[in-house]
């Protein structure tokens, strides 16, 4: 009995040092590799972890090389702010949203523009790529109140979904391609189905108590993270809409959230200048930087070890982590 | 009585053939009424409605109620376009331009107008701004507004105004004062180019944030598109 006891002392002494060691801080060394001549509104690192973009109000889109953050690109066109921007799932293309009312597809290496998408009848916010090899789609989201799905290869429109009664903010399709997930400043998130024909939306998630900003999938599409004007951000179990944890994450409002590829871990990005790494299963907090301006947009590579930050003043951060790395993205 | 039958079916064929037909010669009747409004105070304004059809002939007038600015003007033509004059020496003559839809059965729709109040010092705020935060380009979208509201001031060249242009934030004051000079040369230059005399149009860049329609406080963050943007008004100089 004495030795069980002893046992199970031993046990729990392990399980307690297992959840620290689960909740264990991640350090990064900071550092500016670039800027736009205005603020950067939009981040996303390619599939290969070996690019990523960014887009301004400067109404230019950049590419920059991973992990090097030396600028290789800048992609004109655009004739307002460029206010968010995706990558095709195999890396070829980028789409980009404009407050110029157009999405636009890019050629990521020749930087040429590819076609301009037209339909939307106010500011483009939000945009994303089909995450699939074959890139076939991209989707949306307008302060026209409407998500729009586009056929990428025949730059035309496929379906316009309606259902929110305010402005839609961001949108994101899930990895396995099956559901995309718009939000808005209804405080409601709407899912809907990808095929051609289904145009009402499959369920509504309720429970911000503010403008839903940003929504996103993790990699095996199970979890969606939602963050809002509040600073905070929910974590749902999908494809049941079920809540499952609510973060209390930042004192300002979350623009841009990422998921590394574990699936566990959440990178949330906020106008109180910090980046922080969250534990979705716990809820802890494992990692906060404090990169001195306003964050709108924030992604990292699969392993969280490298974190890129565009930020309000214009510049472009790449955090480093300094020890223990671990894989990701949008 | 077979005979009777047949001749009571041939008339009804011939009746609602003939309707039909005149319904596609004539074309349906279509009744528009909606209120007109103060742009300024938002009160009704009573003011004279004419509509004119393509070969600009009047086709029907109205004067909109003083209780509430209600109005009706009928006897219109399905699927046609008009011309819609507003006239009152209180406010600035407009023009507007409505299709109505092509329908086979009458059918109102609705239309509403903001009148511009006439009078020296009447300061009109854009409520679509112009331009995107922090920049001095005409921002995409804003065109219609803009093209309507150069119409009108085009068809009142009596009328002297300023453009006054405000920042998107009280800060900096040279680089406001840049922003606002820039935004006002370039509605300017958009209304001289439209066929507006020069020598009406003054411009007032404004160094600080609009005390009228204020930005909100430091403290409150917008949304990524949805900041602030500074304002920009139409002052009436000279009637």
């Amino acid at each position: 009995m004495k030795r069980c006891n002893r046992l199970c002392m031993i046990l729990i002494l392990l399980s307690i040092s297992a959840g620290k060691l689960g909740a264990q801080q991640r350090v990064y060394d900071d550092k500016v590799v670039g800027r736009h001549s205005d603020e950067v509104l939009g981040v996303f690192v390619n599939g290969a972890n070996t690019k990523f973009a960014t887009c301004s109000l400067d109404e230019t889109i950049k590419i920059w090389s991973l992990p090097s953050g030396k600028e290789l690109r800048t992609l004109t066109g655009h004739i307002g702010q460029v206010n968010n921007l995706s990558f095709s799932g195999n890396d070829k293309q980028i789409a980009s949203a404009s407050s110029d009312h157009t999405v636009r597809i890019w050629d990521v290496e020749s930087g040429k523009q590819l076609a301009v998408l037209n339909g939307h009848t106010a500011e483009v916010i939000g945009v994303y790529y089909s995450q699939d090899d074959s890139s076939g789609y991209i989707a949306s989201t307008s302060f026209d109140q409407t998500v729009k799905l586009w056929d990428a290869k025949l730059y035309s429109e496929i379906k316009t979904l309606r259902g929110h009664t305010m402005q839609t903010n961001n949108v994101a399709y899930s990895y396995d391609g099956k559901y995309l997930a718009s939000c808005s400043d209804d405080r409601t998130i709407k899912i809907w189905s990808t095929d051609m024909s289904t145009k009402t939306p499959l369920m509504t998630l309720e429970g911000h108590e503010a403008p839903v900003l940003t929504v996103l999938y993790s990699f095996d599409s199970k979890l969606l993270a939602s963050a809002d004007q509040d600073g905070v951000v929910k974590i749902w179990k999908m494809p049941a809409g079920e809540l499952m944890r609510t973060i209390n994450a930042h004192t300002e409002l979350v623009q841009d959230v990422s998921f590394a590829q574990d699936n566990q871990t959440l990178l949330t990005g906020s106008l109180d200048k910090t980046v922080k790494l969250w534990n979705v299963k716990t809820g802890d907090n494992i990692s906060t930087t404090n990169i001195g301006a306003e964050v709108w947009s924030v992604d990292l590579v699969s392993d969280a070890s490298i974190i890129v930050a565009g930020c309000a003043d214009g510049s472009v951060h790449l955090l480093t982590e300094k020890k223990n790395p671990m894989k990701g993205g949008k | 009585m077979k005979n009777i039958f047949s001749i009571i079916i041939f008339a009804a064929a011939l009746f609602a053939f003939s309707t039909a037909a005149r319904a596609q010669i004539v074309g349906a009747v279509v009744t528009v009424r909606g209120n007109v409004i103060d742009e300024v105070n938002r009160n009704p304004a009573s003011v004279n409605l004419t509509f004119y059809d393509e070969q600009h002939k009047k086709v029907n007038s109205s004067r909109s109620n003083a209780k509430d600015g209600e109005y009706l003007v009928t006897g219109l033509k399905a699927g046609k376009k008009y011309t819609v004059e507003i006239e009152h020496p209180d406010y600035f003559k407009s023009e507007y331009s409505i299709k109505l839809p092509p329908t086979d059965k009458y059918t109102e729709i609705s239309r509403d107008f903001l009148v511009k109040p006439l009078a020296k010092d009447v300061r009109m705020y854009m409520r679509l701004s112009p331009f995107e935060v922090k920049k001095s380009k005409i921002r995409v979208g804003a065109g219609d507004m803009l093209d309507e509201l150069k119409h009108t001031l085009v068809m009142n060249p009596g009328v002297n105004f300023e453009i006054q242009c405000y920042p998107d934030a009280d800060a900096d004051k040279a680089s406001n004062e840049k922003l606002t000079s820039e935004r006002c040369k370039t509605l300017q230059d958009y209304f001289i180019k439209g066929g507006v005399m020069p020598s009406r149009i003054k411009i007032k860049p404004f160094d600080t944030a609009d005390p009228v329609n204020a930005p909100p406080p430091p403290s409150k963050k917008m949304a990524k598109g949805k900041r602030y943007i500074g304002s920009t008004y139409i002052v009436v100089t000279k009637v």
